[in-house]
């Protein structure tokens, strides 16, 4: 009863996943240890996948809401202490590119992410936290200069201080603070700013969430992983407001370097509640890449527009649209569509499938799109 | 949640945006290669619905014109052009289910669409242009702000493997 209630006082504000924003949830805080998103979900997160996402049809008829939410713990219950969280993951996908063609059809099993982690909260007040990951990445098959080719390697491992419900400051290796974390690595909105799947960086950073306004600042320094040479290092900042009660608008901006490339980018960005798990979301940016070398700058355009409908509980029906002008002083462009199943059979399972059309807008002649099929399946527990 | 609704009509008028690919042919003496068109264009019209209970029926059309580029698979027989103009008119039929109290929606449509366009025929080759009509199977879905909505759709060409995919806006009234 009290774990209802509790959903109840605080369903206004909390979420993860961006697109969550469709249940009501604005801010990622409540549910995920991490403020800006990402990462370990907390008890009330856990509670939350498992009485609003997930579908409830292979729960037990005699089981109410509460009876789920107390088993959405680590160990199917709810944990009976205060100071520790665990949390394991593995997502796996069938990548099947070019389908259908004799020639170079490609199939292949990918385990993409396997990791164990774990959350400290102390103090007082809790106010203390230490959050941790480690587990074993996909190496990629040509990796890009200075990219790591460590097949075990944490991306979260950070302490964090919450000085009251609306400052928190957070130092260790964690995601930069720009734009809507949408789980997609391969988007253009994630590749082209450098926030994507192995793109930590270890700094400082600063979260603040009063009323309406939510906002973050992160200065950093690199991520350890990579050689120094190629360490990214810089600041980035993000600010969101809520509208009408339920949509959030946003931007952010992002300046980096290493020895070879200064990074800016900028964004505007919205989450929109259509109600009842449904949601759209939205990001139009540049990213401005000069090479050391030269005074060059080369400006990339990029958008998303990902929406989720959600015709019953734990189903979800996806659209991706993305858009990418690799320079903007050319007419050539790329956009990829494709629509997407998502699946909750039960807490702690997802089971997702997409499809990917890339389409190449080329100003003096026309090739084929080019195609992908993922399967994927995410188990936690 | 009760998504239920009484009978009413609905109308809008709605700007996509369109983009989709078709196969030519050109021949050369002895070798051959297909073409591929990659046309993009805007398609302006309206759209006639029926609101049930928890779904809605309706019609639509709406008037083509855009911009293709065209390129040889085989470089074989080299062919390239630009900005050909494509102008045409697309008519659906299509239903859809209310998926949210703001009334978002997911469906299928049946997509028509004929078209002309001109590609240019090189000296000693032959050229056998794309089918003008195609006529595709949809994965269709809207969501509405207010009096206005976002709708896009996820189209599948009967006759081969190609699709259309469009994104736009438009206004209920």
């Amino acid at each position: 009863m009290l774990i209802i209630i509790f959903l109840l006082i605080f369903s206004g504000f909390s979420w993860g996943y961006a697109n969550f924003i469709g249940h009501g949830y604005t801010s990622c805080i409540n549910c995920h240890f991490n403020p800006f998103g990402n990462g370990q979900l907390t008890d009330y997160g856990r509670a939350v996948s498992a009485t609003a996402i997930s579908s409830r049809t292979f729960y037990p008829k005699s089981w109410d809401e509460e009876k789920i939410a107390y088993t959405s713990g680590f160990l199917f219950r709810q944990p009976k202490q205060k100071l520790i969280r665990t949390q394991i993951n593995y997502r796996g996908f069938s990548l099947v590119t070019n389908p259908g063609s004799s020639s170079n059809e490609e199939r292949e099993w990918i385990n993409m992410q396997f990791d164990a982690r774990m959350a400290l909260r102390f103090g007082e007040k809790q106010q203390f936290l230490f959050a941790a990951d480690y587990g074993k990445v996909p190496i990629p098959s040509e990796l890009t200069e200075g990219e790591s080719d460590q097949e075990y390697r944490s991306r979260n491992l950070y302490l964090g201080y919450r000085l009251n419900s609306k400052f928190g400051l957070y130092a260790g290796l964690m995601d930069k603070v720009y734009g809507l974390r949408v789980i997609e690595h391969i988007a253009f909105s994630r590749i082209n700013p450098q926030i994507t799947q192995n793109d930590q960086t270890y700094g400082v950073a600063g979260h603040f969430l009063d009323g309406e306004w939510e906002g973050g600042v992160h200065a950093f320094v690199g991520n350890y992983y990579q050689d120094p040479d190629y360490r990214m290092k810089g600041a980035s900042a993000m600010l969101e407001k809520t509208i009408f009660s339920t949509h959030r608008v946003g931007a952010s901006f992002l300046n980096s370097k290493n020895d070879y490339l200064t990074l800016t980018s900028y964004a505007v960005h919205g989450r929109f509640n259509l109600k009842e798990g449904s949601s759209l979301l939205a990001e139009l940016g540049q990213t401005e890449k000069s090479p050391e070398e030269d005074s060059s700058i080369t400006t990339a355009r990029y958008g998303l527009l990902q929406t989720y409908l959600r015709p019953f509980r734990g189903f979800y029906v996806l659209a991706n649209i993305e858009y990418l002008k690799n320079d903007i002083s050319s007419r050539d462009y790329i956009v990829r569509w494709g629509p997407g199943l998502q699946y909750f059979p039960i807490q702690r399972i997802e089971l997702r499938a997409d499809i990917y059309d890339t389409r190449n807008i080329i100003s003096n002649t026309s090739i084929k799109d080019s195609w992908m099929y993922l399967i994927q399946t995410h188990i936690w527990l | 949640m009760e998504l239920s609704r009484p009978l009413s009509k609905s109308t809008a008028v709605f700007l996509d945006f369109l983009s989709w690919q078709q196969e030519a042919e050109i021949k050369s003496g002895n070798a051959k290669s297909s073409i591929i068109v990659t046309n993009r264009a805007v398609c302006a019209g309206g759209s006639l619905g029926r609101n049930f209970l928890t779904y809605r029926s309706f019609v639509d059309g709406c008037f083509v014109y855009g911009l293709g580029n065209a390129g040889s698979e085989k470089r074989a027989i080299t062919y390239d052009q630009s900005d050909i103009s494509i102008y045409g008119a697309k008519a659906s039929i299509g239903i859809s289910k209310f998926v949210s109290p703001s009334n978002a929606e997911i469906g299928f449509k049946l997509p028509v669409m004929l078209t002309h366009q001109h590609l240019t025929e090189p000296k000693n080759t032959k050229l056998t242009t794309p089918n003008p009509l195609l006529v595709m199977a949809s994965l269709y879905s809207r969501w509405p702000i207010e009096q206005w909505f976002i709708q896009t759709e996820f189209s599948k060409f009967i006759e081969n493997d190609l699709v259309l995919f469009s994104v736009g806006a438009g206004y209920n009234f």
